[in-house]
């Protein structure tokens, strides 16, 4: 999706993250993608594990660990490409610019060090401040996303918390340099439903209140359709479907999207009835098929599909898709019962 | 409910909080703080409640693997507290536990052939051809092919070991089995085969299910009957759906609220509300009733009165000092 305005954010463009094993073979976890953020949006990457979501979160960072290597691709922060960085530039951006939220809350944080100390750490390494008002613009943050008592949580130590609670902790954490990016890969995967609410909401904020970007990594439809405003769909290291949410919602092209969106199980259901399911299970990385990757699992399959990989085709001004028979889908039928 | 099959009475756990050199008891958490209900033939019931509300340890308490503080657990019309060793053996034969972590729950150096094989050898099930083909037949049953009788559990994804748990669970051939939290560490779409799968077998074997998630949205694909679990306690019981369409207490809402919904995010754009805050600790509850703190149609009796678990009507009880107005 080349696209060269300029308020464009972030701009990741041909993005080819490969692994090379051992044994000689070469994995590609991510096999270009690319996309574009703005701010104030909230970019979902979806996919299922195994999809190159997490890969691709780390490549922008470029803290890819070996036997990875980013082989092909430009990403651009702010007209700046961090893939010819100097690694001393790199860590100026990484944590202040852009930051990360992981998927696990209770093995983020250090356990032996107060969590007012790992706060510190990080602004002061960020900062020119002197340790008082680093001190003060820590509780200040914590307190800014409602936590009632600042100086106790940074007082405390990580396992006198629930993980709903750090991974709360964890976005204070996030934004405390005031990043432009938040990158949040799967961060309410491991949460219960309502913790996983208050965490969306929390970054909801973040994004309408400080105009922060959010790249969003989750394999849950439902998550993506309460706090994205455009969707990335990632299959086998490759992209599915690009556009603007709601477009993506109500008319899914790519058979994969529609398999998604379709296995989310709905709260406003009136019977107990078979989920949808997509037959199967995500392709082995290692040997992916030559044609389309999806064709193995995909009821719309057609010869194509087998011989010849699709080309991301653009639909419109804002949506891609790569499918050789896009389908005509309304989600309408499905969700309102 | 039709003959019950399962009956919990009263039940309690509680844990005593040791300190010091002498280890001198200085409270008591009530992790499961008296619970009674049924599970009949057949039924599947589905326990909701957020991490910290008790769920696994009342799982654990109804399988008797640890001793309960008061109560009873009647399966089948027999008392456990009453049965011998040797009669508990059988029982816990047609009574089956798929733990919470299905990552950890499988041993790693046993292949998935000995995982299987291993309920059949202890209560000395069949001969060795037999227990062979048992074993292929349980893979059949969670759709697995038999070539990964000789993989290691960490050769398989998450999906797949959820299915192998279930296979083991199954091996006994069980009337009850107690699932918790089955699917809520999987991928939606791997989730979703997962529950069909859970569906399948209880139409194929007339299983009884007691379901645990966190996630009304889950249950409501596999359960009519949903038991609302806080801190230890009932808030809410809803037979035959009726939780869905008509909830009365707050915290049942607060699910409700909380599942990501499509329709609602999508098609209405509504703004959801939330409700903030943890479940409270069981060493230090809060007086009154348990949801007082996080409620926002909390009143004034809510913070000294506790509310007793009340009848609506005859599919519907609720302990809420409000559900009358």
């Amino acid at each position: 999706m080349p696209n060269n305005d300029q308020k464009n954010l972030l701009d990741v463009k041909n993005l080819k993250t490969h692994f090379f094993l051992n044994n000689g073979q070469i994995l590609r976890a991510v096999d270009g993608i690319s996309f574009s953020l703005k701010k104030g949006e909230c970019l979902g990457i979806v996919g299922e594990s195994g999809s190159g979501k997490s890969v691709t979160s780390r490549s922008i960072l470029n803290c890819v660990e070996s036997p990875g290597k980013i082989v092909d691709g430009e990403i651009l922060y702010e007209g700046r490409n961090l893939l010819t960085m100097s690694e001393k530039e790199l860590r100026k951006i990484r944590g202040s610019d852009i930051s990360l939220i992981f998927q696990n809350p209770t093995t983020a944080l250090d356990p032996l060090q107060k969590i007012g100390d790992q706060f510190f750490e990080t602004l002061k390494a960020h900062s020119s401040y002197n340790n008082t008002v680093i001190k003060e613009k820590v509780l200040e943050t914590i307190k800014s996303l409602g936590f009632e008592k600042p100086e106790v949580i940074y007082e405390s130590y990580p396992c006198d918390f629930s993980p709903g609670y750090i991974q709360r902790i964890m976005i204070a954490l996030a934004i405390l340099c005031k990043p432009k990016i938040v990158i949040a890969d799967e961060p309410t995967t491991t949460l219960g439903v309502t913790i996983q609410s208050q965490i969306l909401s929390m970054l909801d904020r973040l994004r309408t209140e400080l105009g922060t970007s959010i790249i969003m990594i989750t394999h849950d439809f439902g998550v993506i359709a309460q706090v994205s405003t455009k969707v990335m769909v990632m299959y086998g290291g490759q992209c599915m479907e690009y556009g603007p949410k709601k477009d993506l919602f109500l008319e899914p092209k790519h058979p994969y999207t529609i398999g998604l969106i379709r296995s989310v199980p709905l709260i406003e259901a009136r019977t107990i009835k078979k989920l949808y399911t997509i037959p199967g299970s995500p392709p082995e990385m290692i040997n992916l098929p030559s044609g389309c990757v999806f064709a193995s699992r995909c009821e719309y399959v057609g010869k194509k599909c087998l011989t010849e990989k699709p080309p991301l085709k653009k639909l419109n001004e804002e949506r891609y898709c790569s499918c050789h028979y896009p389908v005509e889908f309304n989600t309408r039928d499905e969700i309102i019962i | 409910m039709e003959q019950s099959l399962l009956k919990i009475q009263e039940l309690k756990k509680y844990f005593p909080i040791r300190k010091g050199l002498f280890k001198k008891q200085i409270g008591i958490a009530k992790v499961v703080d008296d619970i009674s209900f049924n599970i009949g033939k057949g039924e599947v019931v589905g326990l909701i409640g957020e991490s910290g509300a008790g769920k696994s340890i009342l799982l654990q308490t109804i399988a008797l693997l640890r001793q309960p503080t008061e109560g009873k657990v009647v399966f089948n019309g027999q008392d456990l507290a009453d049965c011998s060793k040797k009669e508990l053996k059988k029982i816990r034969k047609q009574m089956q536990l798929i733990p919470q972590d299905h990552q950890n729950s499988l041993h790693p150096r046993m292949t998935i052939r000995e995982i299987l094989k291993e309920p059949l050898k202890i209560h000395g099930i069949g001969s060795k051809d037999e227990k062979e083909r048992k074993a292929r037949e349980l893979l059949e049953l969670v759709e697995l092919e038999s070539n990964y009788l000789n993989r290691f559990p960490h050769q398989l994804s998450g999906g797949q070991k959820q299915r192998v748990a279930i296979a083991r669970a199954l091996a006994l051939r069980p009337e009850l089995i107690l699932c918790d939290e089955p699917v809520s560490a999987l991928d939606v779409s791997i989730q979703a085969q997962i529950l069909n799968l859970f569906m399948d077998l209880q139409k194929q074997f007339g299983l009884s299910y007691l379901f645990v998630a966190q996630d009304l949205a889950v249950l409501r694909q596999i359960s009519y009957h949903i038991l609302v679990l806080y801190l230890g306690k009932f808030i809410e019981i809803g037979l035959d759906g009726i939780i869905y369409e008509n909830p009365l207490h707050p915290y049942t809402k607060t699910f409700l609220d909380a599942s990501p919904s499509i329709k609602k995010n999508i098609y209405e754009g509504e703004r959801i509300p939330i409700t903030w805050g943890d479940v409270p600790t069981p060493l230090d509850p809060p007086a009154g009733c348990a949801f007082h703190p996080r409620c926002n149609q909390a009143i004034e009796i809510c913070q000294k009165v506790e509310p007793k678990l009340e009848k609506v009507n005859e599919k519907h009880f609720v302990a809420c000092h409000r559900v009358n107005e």
